[in-house]
């Protein structure tokens, strides 16, 4: 193999910038999809959870058909389907006024996937506090959504939030499938550096090394947020 | 846990390293060649008509065409019986790496010759002139490239054609979003669906594109022609042999006008007729015996 390595080159203008724009727009990507799919998740989850008939249907609908359906898949849906059955007035605003119509459509495509996951972490949460919480809440006068609010919700988060951590870290992962919609986010940028350099091992193995480094630095955020709010503490001070 | 993690990649580091300075082998093309009578060709799946899969799922066009010229050549100077060819598919973003790591022996495909390519393979001669335009819809009126100011441009990430668009939009100071797109087949799907107004690329990939359109009537190639991109077929660096058997059998084809009967045969079809720019190449590289 004729390989000259050559880490330099990573160093020099545009490509230095281009890794920049290129982790700047997966960690936009990442945060952007991650609170819809908090949004939608846990909405979704609670829905679930609920005694009534109707709601639990409608968000089962939505967590079988977007957590089966392959997450590139749901993304060209978004991008290349969406616009064109949608009236052909809103396509061309979706498709031409809408600013950053990729980075919209990434973000929705990868939320509404991590949304579906979500909720059925939220589910297991809520079901995991014990259901039976809820005639508890509801004979102290609490309406549903308050007792959901108040008790079944804190309680089944801070239950889930090993699995959620392992969700951001999935979503943050993910977000590398929007360049085939033309996001140039990090893999995109890695890639676009090789198109021009040729020196294609050195820009992917520092994204690696920086999905790696976003990883760590999620799951140390994420241990801290546990140790404050998350189910740890309430064991460690229940141990004392 | 991560300080087992660190010294794993430190390790794969030196090994990647390592592997890379032992294997500076001159002439490997012509070693391989002799010793199993295989070579791997690269060829592109969808690049009408210069190289594609036809019906039978073989790579078939111009550029497989003249390598197969070359290697009856190779075949002949090398005095081997046969050559068993393996066909291996390259687009845009792999070929170069799988040219100069030696996976790829001869890239029978359409990449412009450059001379930061040129640093990591090594290119035949000139196999065709592409120049830069606009593939549009008729009905978008455009025809020069002022008319995209205002407008939406996709253009295919990586290729040559990027730093030439925006070039030219900083040259005309042109106000247009850039989409980028990931190879031909979504920059004809953006122009089409009028998520962008014009699709910049080379010409060359506009023919087979136009030619997969439901609604190819509706298309136009538009603008000057911007630039000068000569294609040629790549080769591995340190391979000198190999490299002079390219050479001298392109130029044997030049000289005796094979090359134009089957650059009539493949893009013919679709209007086309050897470019002054393309003639001009090829007498450049018909040197004398």
């Amino acid at each position: 193999m004729n390989y000259t390595w050559d880490w330099g080159i990573l160093l020099k203008e545009p490509y230095w910038g281009w890794l920049w724009s290129g982790l700047g727009w997966t960690l936009l990507i990442s945060l952007g999809s991650w609170t819809l799919a908090l949004v939608v998740g846990i909405a979704a989850g609670v829905a679930r959870s609920m005694p009534a008939r109707f709601l639990p249907a409608i968000a089962s609908v939505y967590i079988q058909v977007f957590r089966n359906v392959p997450p590139l898949v749901q993304l060209f849906l978004w991008y290349f389907v969406f616009p064109e059955i949608a009236p052909e007035s809103v396509g061309l605003w979706i498709k031409r006024e809408l600013p950053q119509p990729e980075f919209v459509t990434a973000i929705v495509g990868i939320g509404l996937f991590a949304g579906a996951r979500v909720a059925e972490q939220v589910r297991a949460g809520v079901a995991a506090v014990g259901l039976h919480l809820m005639p508890a809440a509801l004979a102290t006068g609490l309406r549903p959504l308050q007792a959901y609010r108040l008790i079944m919700l804190p309680l089944g988060l801070r239950a889930i939030f090993g699995p959620l951590t392992s969700e951001l870290l999935i979503t943050v992962k993910m977000s590398s499938i929007s360049l085939t919609i033309g996001m140039l986010e990090l893999t995109a940028q890695s890639r676009h550096i090789e198109n021009y350099t040729f020196h294609g091992l050195e820009s992917f193995a520092v994204a690696t090394v920086v999905y790696l480094l976003v990883g760590l630095a999620v799951t140390a955020l994420m241990r801290a947020l546990d140790r404050r709010f998350g189910a740890t503490r309430y064991r460690r001070e229940a141990a004392t | 846990m991560q300080r087992t993690l660190i010294r794993i990649l430190t390790a794969a580091c030196a090994i990647a390293g390592l592997s890379t300075a032992a294997a500076q082998e001159i002439d490997s093309v012509v070693k391989k060649l002799q010793a199993t009578n295989t070579i791997t060709l690269g060829y592109r799946e969808t690049l009408l008509p210069t190289s594609y899969l036809d019906d039978q799922k073989k790579p078939t066009g111009y550029a497989i065409e003249m390598c197969m010229r070359i290697l009856d050549e190779v075949k002949a100077e090398l005095k081997l019986p046969q050559i068993k060819v393996e066909y291996v598919p390259v687009n845009i973003q792999n070929r170069q790496a799988l040219v100069a790591n030696g996976t790829v022996q001869l890239e029978c495909g359409g990449t412009v010759n450059t001379f930061a390519r040129n640093k990591q393979v090594d290119f035949s001669p000139v196999s065709y002139v592409a120049a830069s335009q606009l593939l549009v819809l008729k009905s978008s009126r455009i025809a020069k490239f002022e008319d995209l100011n205002g407008k939406v441009v996709a253009v295919a990430t990586g290729g040559s054609s990027e730093p030439e668009l925006k070039h030219i939009i900083e040259t005309n100071k042109l106000n247009v979003r850039v989409i980028n797109v990931d190879d031909h087949a979504a920059g004809l799907i953006a122009v089409e669906s009028r998520r962008a107004d014009a699709y910049f690329n080379d010409n060359a990939a506009f023919f087979s594109l136009i030619k997969q359109s439901k609604n190819g009537a509706n298309l136009a190639v538009v603008g000057p022609e911007y630039g000068y991109s000569p294609q040629g077929f790549m080769v591995p660096k340190n391979n000198p042999t190999f490299l002079w058997i390219v050479h001298h059998a392109m130029g044997k084809m030049f000289k005796s006008g094979e090359a134009e009967k089957i650059f009539d045969k493949w893009f013919g079809p679709f209007g086309a007729k050897v470019s002054p720019k393309l003639h001009a190449a090829w007498e450049t590289a018909s040197y004398p015996e």
